[in-house]
């Protein structure tokens, strides 16, 4: 065959597949409703809340995109003009988002609409405003509660956890529950006390600071980091009340939704857990599962003998605190917030209202996805639901929680993200290896960030002469 | 000759195939184990669930959620194929107009610009990334497929390849086609080109098996989900289901079973082009 | 002296290269212009950073980095495995180059029928019996040991490519369920081999622990040290030599063996030299030239490897561990946006690699004309 039939045929062949290309796509064009994208996670209670909006609002079509999630993925796709016209964003990456310069400044905006932080829930603000500016509404805001699995409890004959116990009854707690699970179950069933009662919990509870009020990180001297990462430590290693993450991630998983510990808890395997209520979705689900699966076998929960075959019955708690001390929650959200180089920015803001009212509040408590943004409708639609998993109890106790809520001190020289980033990155070592002593850790930390201050102000001059102004030249020239 | 001394050769050949082999052998047997069987050690399960291939291709649901599961596997081949086809197209005859340039011809500077592109070969892929990606945002070509096969349509390799090839043909032919009255363009395609067919073919496979496998560009690149193309669809699925490990194998052999039948088949080019661009003695 | 036979080919010539030379300045030549004088300014895809010429301000907060020093000792780690690996694919080759045809044709055709045949009852049996995976890897020892002693060098050659040919995201994520420390393939079988043999064994963490082989060297605390043990680093690296060994090393190494003369191998029968002193002697010196070739590209893609393994299977690595240099030069740019600082730590890269490629060229060189 000659050359040149051979490369027309070729041409020809990748010609009909481009227009194949061409024509597979999924086709949006005769649709008149301008188009919305909203970058988020697949729960799946996103579909409900999506379906309720575009029933509002006949002239836009709200879409789920969650393939695109991932704070680098978002700013590098916004920056390179194909970003989505929504996207969410947890309150510790605020920050790197207002640094890509991604996100819409709607704070005048947000006034007029009923949007304000002032209407949210008092310690939420710093949770969608970055140095005074608001950069969306909350989607949804929480604090951890500790969750506990009765059925544990009972079969290792341990009393249930207390309202408000300090922390070293919480460890006693932990203790006698670890050594009857010991005694009582057979070896490879393994059942920690506890999961998620990590560092950052402990650090609430003390009402730590990162940075100290001008904006300085302040990790080596900040008497709080250090007992907290102790304890830290100590849960690990000394009482082994929680497993490390690489313990964690050696526990096999079910599949979808979730983290490891959520499912895992829901298996059976913690007998306490730190987290939101918005975590009863996956204990509901696997509840129905266990219902279903007792139905099909014709037997009735009540007749079971042994706790850990009932289907889960869950308590919930205020998570400890210090003695002497009110206690402190680390209030967290999920924002949404509004590409500031979207074409259909000012529609976007149709849904930051709709976040802020009855029709979604309902819908998010009725799916159990955390507490609204909007304090006004935090109990609309709350449904008892199934005894067993006590809903209402929970919502009680995470009202009563917002009370203690706060929300970590920003600095203009380092983002959140960068802080969690350091002290993670110790928290790796630490699991690594046990012996390292924890005020080195918490130095090295404390390095690192200020590496990062340092090549933060070195590229942008501004902050560089805010910096100076604040602290001197000194303190910059002894920056690593 | 000793048989014996051969066979025993054969017993260690065949003992080190079997360790190549062992974990595409798990890989097929897991992809057809129900969940909760993934954890045990056999290598079959003891109940199959060959509806792991059905789930994956989206006949039917995912028994954790009763849903469809989210992923477009026919879309994502399709779109490895495509690119791939059409970067090696476009490569290939780059490159053969190019090498017929430093080949065959003789013009001021051309040995100074083949070490130019010599030269470039030898910087690392991470170094123009990231400009090349700034290129392309104001060229408006992030997230569309022309922006994911033309900056991998030039290749200084592949010139690199075919023109080593084409020095080697000899002058006779070049001379004989010029006496018949071909000018320059009639004598690359009817005369040098088919001459380099070994050359051209082996630069075919390479250049497809590695558009094919490339992960980082299309990263980088694609936003949108219907222009995926299999490594970075299977990172996703790993994101989304990756606790599901029977079902990431399952995709694991979809992607891998057209790779081992492309090799079988086109074997025999494939060493020859690895000789070609290797040392010569 | 130009002359105008070259002159007027210029025009036609670059006729010819004008698209491949259009596409070489717009996304080869510019690109590395543009990285290399990027890396002196502050390039940086946010706005809140302006553009300007900031010097060697990079290339030094690179070198005192400490960050650096630390991917930098990672992707010379994972380069250890290059030896083993070259040595597997000369090994392989030379085994493969060895006599291996059996008698007559019709000998090897009766012996892979036999293997054929022979496993399926085997497996069968087996099967029957309930140990269904024992059954599976009989059925395959059957069809592999048929298909060698048939197609001898050619089908062997086939199996051992397969890693390589098939090398991607998708092995990548098999390799990740079988280093999954609880149930998977490796562990699972090391702990039941040991429990046969009555050692006690703590299974390795592989991709989840900190530990590595170089774990007892006094290295700085900020390398994340995690004493010694088999760890993430090895696991990416017994990968990686899995699949390439029987790749394109080995089939340089044949094509280098079948261009040795006979005469040297009958001159050494003559003198009853053995299997090995026939290896030292003749066979190894005479692939120097392969040999070089071969370290010289495996080091220079093994500094810039490592990228798909952290991206894919660790991120980066339980505490950085397996972030080489080619995944940081991505973190910084694509994810922090900080191009200018990416883009000095890939020239820091490409000098490094020039150095090496100098030193082996100039060692290889050297060697050679002995």
């Amino acid at each position: 065959m000659s050359t040149t039939r051979t490369l027309l045929t070729l041409f020809g062949v990748l010609l009909a597949l481009s227009v194949i290309a061409a024509v597979w796509r999924p086709r949006s064009t005769d649709d008149p409703r301008t188009p919305l994208v909203w970058v988020s996670d697949n729960s799946p209670a996103r579909q409900a809340q999506i379906e309720a909006f575009n029933r509002l609002h006949p002239e836009l079509r709200l879409r789920l995109d969650y393939g695109s999630r991932g704070t680098q993925k978002i700013i590098l796709q916004c920056t390179s003009g194909v970003g989505p016209d929504l996207f969410d964003y947890s309150s510790e990456e605020i920050g790197a988002f207002v640094e890509a310069g991604i996100l819409w400044d709607i704070t005048e905006v947000a006034e007029g609409l009923g949007l304000s932080p002032k209407n949210g829930w008092p310690g939420a603000e710093r949770n969608y405003t970055h140095q005074g500016r608001q950069y969306g509404y909350p989607c949804n805001t929480g604090v951890p509660i500790l969750i506990f699995n009765r059925n544990l409890f009972d079969l290792l004959e341990i009393d249930y956890p207390k309202q408000l116990m300090t922390i070293g009854e919480f460890i006693a707690l932990a203790k006698a529950f670890g050594e009857a699970s010991q005694r009582k179950l057979p070896p490879g069933g393994q059942v920690y006390p506890c999961a998620g009662m990590d560092w950052k919990i402990l650090f609430s509870a003390l009402r730590g600071e990162f940075f100290d009020p001008l904006g300085a990180p302040n990790l080596d001297n900040n008497p709080a980091l250090l007992q907290a990462l102790e304890l830290h430590h100590q849960f690990l290693f000394k009482y082994r009340l929680m497993p490390t993450t690489i313990e964690a991630r050696t526990m096999s998983g079910q599949g979808g939704w979730g983290s490891g510990n959520i499912n895992q808890f829901a298996a059976g395997r913690f007998g306490m857990f730190v987290g939101g209520h918005w975590t009863l979705i996956a204990f509901s689900r696997t509840y129905h599962q266990q219902i279903a699966e007792l139905q099909r076998r014709g037997v009735h929960p009540e007749e079971i003998s042994t706790p850990t075959e009932r289907p889960l019955h869950l308590g919930a708690v205020l998570i400890p605190r210090f003695p002497g001390r009110q206690p402190g929650y680390p209030i967290s959200s999920r924002v949404a917030g509004i590409n500031v180089r979207s074409p259909r920015r000012e529609e976007a803001l149709a849904f930051l209202q709709y976040l802020a009212g009855n029709t979604y509040s309902e819908l998010l408590n009725q799916s159990c996805d955390s507490l609204p943004g909007n304090p006004g409708y935090a109990d609309a639609g709350v449904e008892a639901g199934p005894p067993a998993l006590d809903r209402v109890a929970m919502q009680a106790v995470t009202m009563e929680a917002m009370r203690y809520g706060y929300s970590f001190r920003e600095s203009p020289f380092l983002q959140l993200a960068d802080v969690h980033r350091a002290i993670s990155a110790q928290i790796d070592r630490m699991e690594a290896d046990p012996d390292l002593p924890v005020p080195g850790l918490l130095r090295h930390a404390q390095k690192e960030l200020e590496r990062i201050m340092r090549r933060n102000l070195d590229r942008n001059p501004a902050l560089k002469a805010r910096y100076i102004e604040t602290f001197g030249t000194s303190a910059y020239h002894s920056l690593p | 000759m000793n048989p014996s001394g051969s066979l025993f050769r054969h017993f260690g050949l065949v003992i080190i195939a079997m360790i190549m082999t062992l974990p595409f052998l798990w890989m097929v047997g897991t992809s057809i184990k129900p969940h909760h069987e993934v954890e045990s050690l056999s290598l079959l399960p003891s109940s199959p669930h060959p509806e792991n291939y059905a789930i994956v291709l989206r006949q039917s649901p995912d028994p954790y959620t009763g849903k469809l599961l989210d992923l477009d596997f026919p879309k994502w081949y399709f779109n490895s194929f495509f690119i791939a086809g059409w970067v090696t197209f476009l490569q290939v005859l780059t490159s053969a107009c190019a090498a017929y340039a430093f080949a065959r011809l003789e013009w001021p500077g051309r040995d100074r610009v083949f070490v130019l592109y010599l030269g470039t070969m030898m910087v690392p892929g991470m170094v123009t990334m990231l400009p090349a990606y700034q290129i392309m945002v104001s060229l408006g070509m992030v997230n569309t497929y022309q922006g994911l096969i033309i900056p991998s349509a030039f290749s200084a390799f592949g010139t690199f390849l075919l023109r080593q090839f084409m020095i080697g043909i000899p002058r006779s032919f070049d001379e004989a086609a010029s006496i018949d009255g071909a000018n320059h363009l009639q004598t690359f395609i009817e005369v040098i080109l088919p001459m380099s067919r070994p050359g051209v073919i082996a630069l075919s496979i390479f250049t497809f098996l590695g558009n094919f496998q490339s992960f980082v560009w299309p990263l980088v690149m694609v936003r949108d989900d219907h222009l995926r193309t299999i490594p970075v669809g299977m990172l996703s699925f790993q994101g989304l289901y990756g606790q599901q490990t029977e079902l990431i194998m399952a995709a694991t052999v979809l992607n891998v079973i057209p790779l081992i039948i492309l090799f079988v088949v086109m074997q025999k080019q494939l060493i020859s082009g690895i000789q070609l661009g290797g040392v010569k003695g | 002296m130009i002359q105008p036979v070259q002159r007027r080919n210029l025009g036609i010539a670059l006729l010819f290269l004008a698209p491949n030379l259009i596409g070489f300045l717009l996304f080869t030549l510019g690109p590395i212009l543009i990285s290399l004088g990027g890396s002196f300014t502050s390039w940086s895809l946010k706005p809140s950073v302006p553009l300007r010429f900031v010097g060697l301000q990079n290339y030094v907060d690179l070198l005192s980095d400490p960050n650096f020093y630390f991917y930098l000792y990672n992707t010379v780690y994972l380069l250890t495995g290059l030896p083993i690996s070259i040595a597997g694919s000369l090994a392989l080759a030379v085994l493969l180059s060895s006599r291996l045809n059996l008698q007559t044709s019709r000998a090897a055709l009766i012996l892979s029928l036999t293997a054929a045949l022979g496993s399926l009852p085997v497996s069968g049996i087996l099967m029957i019996s309930g140990s269904g995976s024992t059954a599976f890897l009989v059925l395959a020892l059957g069809v592999i040991t048929s298909l060698g002693l048939y197609f001898n060098s050619i089908g062997y050659r086939t199996f051992y490519y397969l890693p390589h040919f098939t090398a991607g995201a998708s092995t990548i994520l098999l390799w990740m369920q079988l280093y999954n420390p609880s149930f998977g393939l490796i562990n699972q079988s090391l702990l039941a081999l040991c429990e046969f043999l009555g050692i006690p064994f703590s299974p390795p963490g592989w991709l989840t622990s900190t530990r590595s082989l170089l774990g007892f060297l006094p290295l700085p605390a900020h390398f994340n040290n995690g004493g010694f043990g088999v760890g993430a680093r090895e696991a990416i690296m017994i990968m990686t030599i899995w699949a390439s060994v029987g790749g394109n090393n080995m089939i340089l190494y044949l094509a280098g063996i079948s261009n040795i003369p006979p005469e040297l191998y009958e001159a050494a029968d003559i003198d009853g030299a053995s299997g090995w002193q026939r290896f030292r002697h003749i066979t190894f010196p005479q692939l120097a030239p392969t040999t070089f070739f071969i370290v010289v590209m495996g080091v220079i893609s093994g500094l810039q490897g490592g990228f798909e393994q952290a991206k894919l299977m660790t991120e980066g690595g339980p505490a950085g561990t397996t972030t080489t240099l080619s995944y940081y030069i991505y973190t910084q740019g694509f994810e922090l946006l900080d191009l200018g600082y990416g883009a000095a730590v890939s020239w820091v890269l490409f000098l490094l690699m020039m150095g090496i490629t100098l030193l082996n060229w100039r060692y290889g060189n050297r060697h050679q004309n002995q």
